[in-house]
């Protein structure tokens, strides 16, 4: 009985944060700095599904159709993804100081784009130089966890390391590929990537991110009861019959492709993979069954906020990365002055 | 017992190297000054940002610590110019003469570059010099450098409008007074021409212009800043109401953010003088839909800022300025400058730099940056 009730108030809850991303979501088509009024974003939107006659301008459409469309889709995505690997890779160390950038995922997709704009490739080739290298990356991380972990509790912790000095060889490398750049021109373009950011986003870019995302979230919403029990302890999981090893691979590379994909059109986005699964677990507990899909909502409709603010506070883009660590820093403190319940 | 005569000894160890080390240094000091009394006779002088230096008489070696004042130096002295402060890509060495396309590149301090100090105490300058505005940052780095170096600094305004004066200066400096001063006429009649002129365009004829910088041509810097200075100059309207960036420059927009000032004319700024394919920003802006409903798009205005052999416009802001405030300024009001631009383009190449431009190169120069052609 008791059961029955908590059910229903945590289904009440996940309806309720739904509600709030669907307003966020359609609120965000009418914020701009290009006048368009309410009523036209409507009608331009209901254009594409049935058909009306253009009462609205060219630029209207563009705007509507090719800029904000897509940079909130984009916002959605990024958001989510970095909250569910988050969330994923949390539960998965049992570790509540973890990021999606743990296995070196972020430096290398830095590296990557760094290196692409010193080559002058044009904007699909940077991002998929950034989107290999955070693979490449975290295959790496992955590589020295296999031959220098032992046992496989040690394994773990090697897996960290050996994510922590890839990503201080790939902060390196980009250290001298921003080195080599030109100061005049590539510098400030490296710097703004790395500051993170969505108004460069097209309709191809998300259409390059999706797939990647929405499968690994499926891949990790399939084994989410595996990532639970791994989340309470190893052995237990053993006992109960899950393949540990395999469910850890799954969970790195569903987490590393995600936040690849995210960050390969997005540039570096920090603190959106640590808050967002903390104020879930707030929310839910510990369960990822509930924390995958809370941690994607709440991730999607964070970034979408943010983003609103970066693209109509001022004439200026103001960096996401920026506003997400300004805002981040201090809710996290305040966070943990809330927190009265386990970490796990 | 053990313990004190130890200390007894570090601390008389310490004495002696303290003394050691003072007397050293006193040493390269006095050396130092005897040297440059007796091997060459010096001179004070005081440069744009009021301070005295103290520099040799004669000067044969120069360097510049950023790519304004090494372009100002080529144009002027360039046998007297030690370094370039980066790589130039082979199809902008063309403009270059031949003797002077393999200097060495020394870096320089700008932006987030360094030099190779040592490198360049080899080559010993007499002089450096620091060109661009003058503020508390620029006359700071100049003492520092004065300080770490050893060699004298000085600090060149060389603002759009005072690049007449600084190549005075400089003339006067280097002991090169009569080609000084004939860039110098040069300058001040193209700023004084197109001052007046710009004054009498009329408000409401004033072009709306947005100048696209970055890979994406979603950067760019407001009116006021000293990347603009060119457009201020020739009577346009900047439509970025962004603050101003110190130093680099570069703020980031959003496309929506362009397509709501809708510009008039909109001005790619090319890759760097260090490579990058050629007209990059320029042929993204004129293909994406995207940008196709912009005015300036619609009725074909977008201009790409010739960058040979240095950029005409920014990046760096240096004397190519000249010129290109004639090509703006003709680009824009054609009715009010009428200049012959091919053949203006054809005096500055052969006075600045020594080039006599074929009909072709000027039409490879001007490909994406004269009316009517997109």
């Amino acid at each position: 009985m008791q059961e029955h009730v908590h059910n229903s108030r945590l289904s009440h809850k996940i309806l309720l944060l739904l509600m709030a991303l669907t307003i966020i979501f359609f609120t965000s088509f009418l914020l701009g700095r290009y006048q368009v009024m309410p009523d036209m974003v409507i009608t331009i939107l209901l254009s594409k599904i049935i058909s009306l006659p253009q009462t609205w301008t060219d630029n209207m459409e563009t705007v509507v159709l090719q800029l904000r469309f897509p940079r909130i889709i984009a916002a959605l995505l990024v958001g989510g993804a970095l909250a569910s690997s988050g969330a994923a890779y949390q539960s998965l160390f049992k570790n509540p100081l973890v990021s999606p950038a743990i296995l070196g995922v972020s430096a290398g997709a830095g590296f990557g784009a760094s290196l692409g704009m010193i080559l002058y490739y044009p904007w699909w080739g940077i991002q998929i130089l950034a989107f290999l290298f955070a693979l490449l990356a975290v295959a790496a991380s992955f590589l020295v966890s296999q031959i220098f972990g032992g046992s496989s509790r040690n394994s773990m912790t090697v897996l960290i390391l050996g994510g922590m000095v890839i990503s201080a060889l790939f902060q390196a490398m980009l250290s001298c590929v921003k080195y080599l750049a030109d100061p005049l021109d590539t510098l400030p373009a490296i710097t703004f990537w790395l500051m993170g950011g969505l108004s460069k986003v097209t309709n191809s870019d998300v259409l390059f991110a999706f797939f990647p995302i929405i499968l690994s979230c499926i891949g990790l919403y399939l084994i989410r009861w595996q990532v639970n029990v791994l989340s309470i302890g190893e052995e237990e999981a053993i006992t109960l019959g899950v393949n540990v090893n395999l469910m850890r691979i799954i969970v790195v590379i569903c987490a590393t492709l995600m936040t690849a994909a995210a960050v390969s059109i997005s540039g570096i986005i920090g603190w959106v993979g640590l808050l967002i699964p903390h104020m879930a677990r707030m929310l839910v507990g510990p369960g990822f069954a509930l924390l995958l899909p809370v941690s994607l909502i709440m991730g999607s409709g964070y970034l979408l906020m943010v983003d609103n603010v970066a693209r109509n506070l001022t004439a200026m883009e103001i960096p996401l990365g920026i506003l997400t660590a300004l805002i981040g820093a201090p809710f996290f403190v305040f966070l943990l002055s809330k927190v009265k319940r386990g970490w796990t | 017992m053990f313990e004190k005569s130890m200390s007894v000894r570090l601390i008389g160890l310490f004495t002696v190297l303290i003394f050691a080390a003072v007397s050293f240094t006193g040493c390269g000091n006095q050396r130092v000054i005897t040297d440059s009394n007796m091997a060459e006779e010096s001179r004070l002088i005081v440069d744009h940002a009021g301070r005295s230096v103290t520099v040799p008489v004669e000067i044969s070696k120069v360097f510049s610590i950023s790519p304004v004042g090494m372009i100002l130096m080529y144009t002027l002295a360039p046998e007297k110019l030690v370094a370039w402060n980066f790589t130039i890509a082979s199809e902008h060495k063309e403009f270059i003469l031949p003797q002077y396309r393999d200097l060495p590149d020394l870096g320089g301090w700008y932006a987030n570059k360094t030099c190779n100090t040592e490198e360049l105490l080899k080559i010993n300058p007499d002089l450096f010099i620091s060109c661009g505005a003058v503020d508390k940052t620029s006359i700071s780095l100049a003492e520092r450098i004065q300080q770490q170096m050893g060699i004298p600094v000085v600090v060149v305004n060389s603002e759009l409008n005072k690049l007449d004066q600084a190549y005075e200066f400089m003339g006067d400096l280097l002991g090169v007074e009569g080609r000084a001063g004939e860039l110098a006429a040069y300058c001040r009649s193209t700023v004084d021409d197109v001052a007046a002129k710009a004054k009498q365009i009329p408000g409401e004829k004033r072009l709306r212009v947005y100048y696209a910088e970055g890979n994406q041509g979603l950067e760019t810097d407001p009116a006021g800043s000293q990347h603009t200075e060119v457009l201020d100059f020739v009577g346009g309207i900047n439509v970025a109401d962004v603050p101003v960036k110190g130093g680099m420059g570069m703020t980031s927009v959003s496309l929506e953010q362009v397509l709501s000032w809708n510009p008039d004319v909109i001005l790619t700024a090319s890759m760097g003088p260090m490579g990058g394919e050629e007209g990059m920003v320029y042929n993204s802006i004129t293909a994406d839909p995207r940008w196709s409903t912009i005015k300036a798009v619609k009725e074909q205005r977008v201009y790409d800022i010739p960058d040979k052999p240095f950029n005409w416009f920014d990046r760096p802001p240096s004397v190519n300025r000249i010129i290109g405030v004639k090509w703006l300024a003709n680009l824009l009001y054609p009715d009010v400058y009428k200049y012959d631009l091919k053949a203006e383009v054809k005096d500055f190449f052969a006075k600045f730099y020594h080039h006599n431009l074929s009909d072709q190169e000027i039409d490879d120069l001007l490909a994406r940056s004269k009316a009517g052609v997109n």
